[in-house]
């Protein structure tokens, strides 16, 4: 009897404790939030945009941005795909900036299946597949000959980016259209379903099931409990008996497959065609980095983060046939929002901080 | 064109590209050695690129453009420095952060001075040195010079001088740098300034004294190059020129490659590059890049706290 109170006790602490920690994470992010719009407002001000301009730019951002969910979920399905291309691999502990590169193969690799076979499925597996690749080369240059998988990845994204421009421009244009290349036929495009309330596309069940199967697999699964610990402490998961090879391989193939799913999606469900400039490709790979520190690096904090991102971004487009301000208002957002959450000891310091203060 | 010329053409495109290369990753070795990682290089490049057009358009100065450049550099790498020591920030992150903020910045700011998004009006530059070397002519810019008796002094500074034992310290056991007497944070947030200003220097360069103008995509990715080059060069200043010269290489070989298809006879089957194929040229030097780290990497040795945080006990 006494050992069953004991155990519910210990349930209960368990609980208060996880809810304690949920709570500092959300304070910390709302923070950093706020603390980003302020240093927005202030670099405007000191560039001489009038004071008033910024809370009006801010009030569009967040009026406009948020109001229609149907545009936001399907915007933000590309993101959340690179966002988990970024987070499974630093579950691991290891950083994959490659989300870029990975979006443009698995864009090119959906669209020309697609064009070829005119199956959904074979699209989307496609493109996962061709990210997934590029992603095991990063793991492969890492594991195998010690090669920064920063350094190699950003080659890889320059590299790609020109190497995309010349395919999409030599092989994949229109000729009737040649800044654009051939549609996504209609059997291989990601349905929209009317809701009534929303518009669904079906790109946001795609990214949504990709980030509940990830959380699955690393909270729920053996091998995702081996990724973590070896994310945390490789020398303590090489001594469990856990091979962190492989496991950096299988989470970079991982990560590297959701961001080609990415553009599977954004061209089978979004845009369905592509442009010779890459206007509709480029800066998802880059962003998910961001939309995944704001979700904390969880998969369901991503989807959230996600969305939110996306709005902000929306609500810049919108600041920008509203107000003519320049939408990249945004992106400068974003960029403190990120600096900001690189803080871990912020919330600690400040505390020493006031406490130091108040003797 | 004589094939003289051509190598002297390529001999001066070479040392012109590896010039802001050259600078940024001698910084970067100096950050690194004390243990910070920056990778904010390109954040930093873009800012300062832009402080220059901003100072050499209103002053017609571009020297004071250079030591303003460099001050906005330092500034930027000093918060990096303090994010990084004292507040134990993941580096790689902040570094992300800036490289994110930098082109809201630049764009913010464009629109606001000139009204455009793209890029600034033509600004004045300095002075190119010219060497005749038989018939040919040699251009070489004057801040090459600069930068690599910048990595000269560096590298004086890290292995033959207290100081740099000291640096070296904080790069490789700040607990023990620490017991030595060594202020880790202290110089952390120092060296992480200076490499700022370096960078910063090489920001100032692309605009007064190559291009002439501020754009946005002006440093395409030249930031990141130069990180690869600090692991290339084994964290040590003196290959660093090597380093920098065969990637500076590999950037102006395509350049002149891409030049050079619209000037010959080309078989049918090779014509798209002229058109598309123009895209190719600017993948070659990033896939040339990687390549030579590939090959070259397996025998590197970097600082042993690199990247890590170091919390006082």
């Amino acid at each position: 009897m006494n050992g069953k109170v004991h155990v519910m006790r210990k349930l209960l602490e368990n609980i208060t404790n996880r809810k304690r920690e949920y709570g500092l994470a959300l304070l910390e992010i709302s923070l950093s939030i706020l603390l980003s719009l302020t240093i927005t407002a202030g670099i405007m001000i000191l560039m001489g945009y009038p004071s008033e301009l910024s809370l009006a730019a801010y009030t569009v951002i967040f009026a406009k941005g948020f109001d229609n969910a149907s545009y936001l979920f399907s915007r933000a399905s590309p993101l959340i795909l690179t966002a988990l291309a970024f987070l499974y691999p630093a579950l691991t502990g290891m950083f994959n900036i490659g989300g870029e590169g990975q979006l443009y193969v698995g864009a090119i690799a959906s669209l020309v299946t697609a064009l070829y076979t005119g199956s959904l499925l074979l699209a989307l597996i496609a493109g996962g597949l061709a990210g997934a690749a590029l992603g095991m080369v990063l793991a492969l240059l890492r594991v195998y000959r010690n090669v920064n998988e920063v350094v190699a990845a950003i080659m890889i994204n320059w590299a790609l980016f020109n190497i995309s421009m010349f395919v999409i421009a030599t092989y994949l244009t229109d000729p009737s259209i040649p800044h654009l290349t051939k549609q996504v036929p209609d059997s291989a495009k990601l349905p929209v379903v009317d809701l009534g309330i929303i518009r669904l596309n079906t790109s946001f069940l795609v990214a949504l099931a990709s980030a509940i199967g990830g959380a699955y697999l690393f909270y729920r699964t053996k091998l995702g409990f081996a990724m973590r610990v070896s994310g945390l402490n490789p020398i303590a998961s090489t001594i469990a008996g856990f091979e962190n090879k492989k496991l950096v391989l299988t989470s970079f193939a991982l990560g590297g497959g959701m961001a080609g799913l990415g553009g599977s999606i954004l061209v089978l469900g979004i845009v369905h065609r592509l442009d010779t400039m890459m206007m509709s490709l480029y800066g998802y790979g880059f962003l998910g980095i961001g939309a995944s520190l704001l979700g904390r690096n969880n998969p369901v904090g991503v989807v959230v983060s996600s969305i939110f991102l996306s709005g902000l971004l929306i609500g810049g487009q919108w600041i920008e046939t509203r107000l003519g301000l320049p939408h990249q208002v945004a992106d400068l957002i974003i960029g403190i929002i990120v600096i900001s959450l690189a803080i871990p000891f912020a919330y600690h310091y400040m505390k020493t901080f006031f406490r130091v203060r108040r003797k | 064109m004589t094939p003289i010329d051509d190598v002297i053409t390529l001999l001066s495109l070479s040392l012109t590209s590896m010039t802001p290369l050259l600078l940024a990753s001698t910084g970067e070795i100096l950050t690194e050695k004390s243990g910070v990682v920056n990778i904010g290089l390109e954040g930093i490049m873009i800012l300062t690129a832009l402080t220059s057009a901003i100072v050499t358009n209103y002053t017609g100065n571009p020297y004071l453009a250079l030591i303003v450049s460099s001050a906005v550099g330092l500034a930027i790498g000093m918060l990096m420095g303090y994010l990084s020591s004292y507040l134990h920030s993941n580096q790689i992150v902040v570094g992300t952060g800036i490289n994110m903020l930098a082109l809201g910045i630049a764009t913010l700011t464009l629109y606001r001075l000139w009204g455009e998004y793209g890029g600034s009006p033509s600004v004045g530059k300095l002075a190119d040195l010219q060497l005749p070397i038989g018939n040919a002519i040699l251009t070489l810019k004057p801040i090459s010079v600069v930068a690599i008796g910048l990595a000269i002094a560096s590298w004086f500074l890290l292995e033959k001088t207290t100081w740099g034992l000291r640096i070296r310290a904080c790069g490789e056991n700040p607990h023990s740098a620490e017991a030595m007497g060594v202020n880790v944070y202290r110089t952390r947030l120092l060296l992480t300034g200076i490499g700022g200003a370096y960078t910063g220097i090489a920001g100032s360069f692309l605009v007064v004294n190559w291009v002439g103008f501020f754009s946005r995509e002006m440093t395409s990715g030249r930031g990141f190059v130069a990180l690869a080059n600090v692991s290339f060069s084994n964290w040590h200043p003196l290959t660093a020129i090597l380093g920098a010269f065969l990637f500076g290489f590999f950037e102006a070989f395509a350049t002149w490659l891409s030049l050079k298809v619209q000037q010959v006879i080309l078989p049918e089957y090779l014509t798209f590059l002229r058109t598309s194929g123009q895209s190719l040229f600017k993948a070659l030097p990033y896939l040339a890049t990687l390549v030579t780290v590939v090959v070259i990497m397996k025998k590197v040795k970097m600082p042993r706290a690199l990247g890590k945080p170091y919390i006082k006990e």
